[in-house]
């Protein structure tokens, strides 16, 4: 949950927006309020709530077992005129037995510009080119966490670049913003004390900062093939890091935050005299972590398009120089876009690897003191150690990943560990949607995954888990009904079996 | 009764796909064909666990080699594999004898310093060294 004074400003700061909006609106024809009451509970046995339930879909249902929620939101657009809009939403989730039981989910304002935009707020954000429903998501800018508070410009969707004829759109998006969970990390640190009175973790971070960024660029999509390429990149930086010294006392250091700081991770480039500015510490500044995509389209008649993709992954620099095997996601996905029902909607199948890593080991001189430092004079800058950090502990938000879920997330720690345990992974992954009739839709899909655990800490036994989830979805008039169930099987989450109902309305106030 | 599936018409489409195939694998192995972060390790690539055992483990990268125990305990050493011979080089760290005895004990490699081993059997998921009739074995993990 925001500290306090935070949400009150953002709440002062859209009512503004909004109060601004409407005092405006000369025509009310192009203002429209809406607004969106949701309902869902998620009941059944096991630890959790069954993982597909959950991944993917902004931490907006609980992780424990038995819970649910209800949900309310307004949204206001305001139309200039053809080339211009105002838009805001506010949205707030009430939870019982859950991660959270009040949250400010999202609260945005939106200035739009044709197909620009600049936004300040917390606002899900959607998936770019991965499938929001059947997926397994994006590396870096995924779904399956809440979303961040920042302010950022881009492309609404892809814009055709003028005197290309077409043949190039892009796709970009670029801002900086805050992790708000500074509370939950100092808590979540101090859960791993122990009876005897030991810490299982040595550090945790509050007050990082997010800075991200995309681009994307594709062909003509309409043509026969087409290609898509492009790189997202997140960073956490910034901030205060609280570890314990070598006599067990927790020291506290706070990470620079000045303007240079602000440049200087939007490309990492590092330091070269890290030795004297503190070994260990910052050879690149920040965390860094991200994917590099290719993709083709086989639009193989106007109504169905397969799509092959390599999601390159990467958490820093060795990472970056693709040094890390084929760690990543390979997928092939299919869409039937003729109108009408239809049976088979989608399909997206995936392979998901986070085994390599760069190699096994990383040795640097430079992080050690003579005279190993001269013993030992090759280079070996593996272990990348996705998703966790020797600064910022790891890569989530609220205990959840943002990124793939498949590397099971902190908040499922039972040992209460705040740092991924298991970021080796293998993963298939197959997911298929359509309608059955008008109103009736489908979604199923499930997730084998394995994993070895880390390489600075194997796991004793290989983990595994199934998972899987079946969907029904009615919609009628401003009613949409759902119903779901879904299970895990093996030994990351147990056994979970789940019963999911979810009732929502879509009004219009505007 | 709803539309499953259209008719592909495939003569045209499979005059294109040579060439989007040239270029989506291109695109594949211009990615994919990286440099291995600590390639010249070789055939020894990797992280390997001693069989039987889920507390030693040993990790081969480029010349570095790595024995850890999966808790934090570390021991960096150099290596050279020349042939059926691997010939290791342990350093400690803070010049601790406990470093020492994690290898020659906990291992059972000795000495510290100076390793010298036969590979009785190399492959992608399996590892067998010897010295003077003791064996050890190791799957890669």
């Amino acid at each position: 949950m925001p500290k306090p004074m935070d949400s009150q400003r953002f709440l002062l700061m859209m009512a503004c927006s909004l109060g601004l909006l409407t005092t405006h609106a000369q025509d009310s024809l192009n203002t429209h309020i809406s607004y969106d009451l949701t309902t869902e509970a998620a009941f059944g046995t096991g630890d959790y709530t069954a993982y597909q339930l959950v991944t993917n879909r902004h931490h907006v249902l609980g992780t424990r077992a038995n819970t649910g929620y209800t949900r309310g939101a307004v949204t206001i657009e305001h139309q200039w005129n053809k080339d211009w809009k105002l838009s805001g939403a506010v949205d707030i989730i009430a939870s019982a037995h859950a991660d959270h039981k009040t949250y400010l989910q999202q609260c945005y304002a939106n200035l739009s510009y044709q197909q620009f935009f600049l936004e300040a707020g917390v606002r899900e954000q959607h998936q770019v080119i991965r499938d929001e429903d059947l997926s397994i998501g994006s590396f870096a800018k995924g779904t399956n966490a809440k979303p961040f508070l920042q302010l950022h410009l881009g492309t609404n969707g892809y814009w055709t670049v003028p005197y290309t004829k077409g043949w190039l759109e892009i796709n970009l998006d670029g801002g900086y913003g805050r992790f708000m969970d500074s509370d939950y990390r100092e808590e979540a640190f101090n859960r791993g004390i122990k009876a005897n009175g030991k810490n299982v973790n040595d550090k945790y971070a509050t007050g990082i900062l997010y800075h991200q960024k995309h681009f994307f660029f594709r062909t003509n999509p309409h043509k026969r093939f087409f290609f898509v390429g492009g790189i997202e990149h997140v960073v956490q930086f910034g901030g205060t890091k609280y570890a314990y010294d070598k006599e067990g006392v927790l020291t506290s250091k706070s990470k620079p935050t000045n303007l240079r700081s602000y440049l200087e991770i939007i490309l990492p480039l590092g330091d070269k005299n890290y030795y004297e500015n503190d070994a260990m510490e910052d050879w690149i500044y920040g965390n860094h972590l991200g994917e590099m995509t290719v993709q083709l389209g086989w639009n193989i008649n106007k109504d169905h398009l397969l799509q092959v993709y390599y999601d390159d992954i990467f958490e820093d620099g060795s990472g970056m120089r693709m040094s890390n095997g084929i760690d990543g996601t390979c997928g092939i996905q299919y869409d039937n876009k003729t109108a009408g029902k239809q049976y088979i909607r989608k399909v997206v199948m995936e392979y998901f690897q986070s085994t390599n890593q760069s190699g096994p080991l990383h040795f640097d001189g430079g992080d050690y003191p003579e005279p190993i430092r001269s013993e030992i004079t090759d280079l070996v800058t593996g272990n990348d150690e996705y998703y966790n950090h020797t600064c910022y502990d790891s890569y989530t938000h609220y205990g959840m990943t943002p990124g793939i879920a498949l590397i099971t997330s902190p908040i499922y720690n039972k040992n209460g560990l705040t740092t991924f345990c298991d970021n080796r992974v293998k993963a298939w992954h197959m997911g298929i949607s359509g309608e059955v009739t008008n109103h009736l839709s489908y979604l199923a899909k499930g997730s084998y995954r394995e994993g070895w655990g880390t390489y600075d800490f194997p796991l004793a036994q290989k983990h595994y888990s199934f998972d899987a989830m079946f969907q029904g979805i009615y919609t009628t008039g401003p009613w949409q009904f759902s119903a779901a169930y879904a299970f895990d099987k093996g030994n990351i989450y147990g056994d979970c079996s789940t019963f999911n109902l979810k009732i929502g309305y879509h009004g219009k106030l505007l | 009764m709803a539309n499953f599936y259209k008719k592909i018409h495939l003569p045209s489409a499979l005059l294109h796909l040579p060439s989007a195939f040239i270029l989506l694998t291109s695109a594949f192995f211009l990615h994919t064909s990286s440099c291995q972060e600590g390639r010249e390790a070789g055939d020894l690539l990797g992280q390997w666990r001693q069989t039987g055992t889920d507390d030693r483990y040993v990790s081969f990268a480029g010349s570095v080699a790595l024995f850890h125990d999966g808790q934090g305990r570390k021991v960096f050493a150099n290596f050279q594999h020349v042939g059926d011979s691997l010939m290791i080089q342990c350093h400690s760290i803070e010049g601790l004898a406990t470093d020492t005895a994690h290898i020659e004990q906990h291992f059972g490699m000795k000495p510290f310093k100076d390793i010298r081993l036969k590979i009785d059997n190399l492959d992608d998921d399996h590892l067998i060294v010897s010295q003077g009739g003791q064996i050890w074995s190791f799957y890669k993990y």
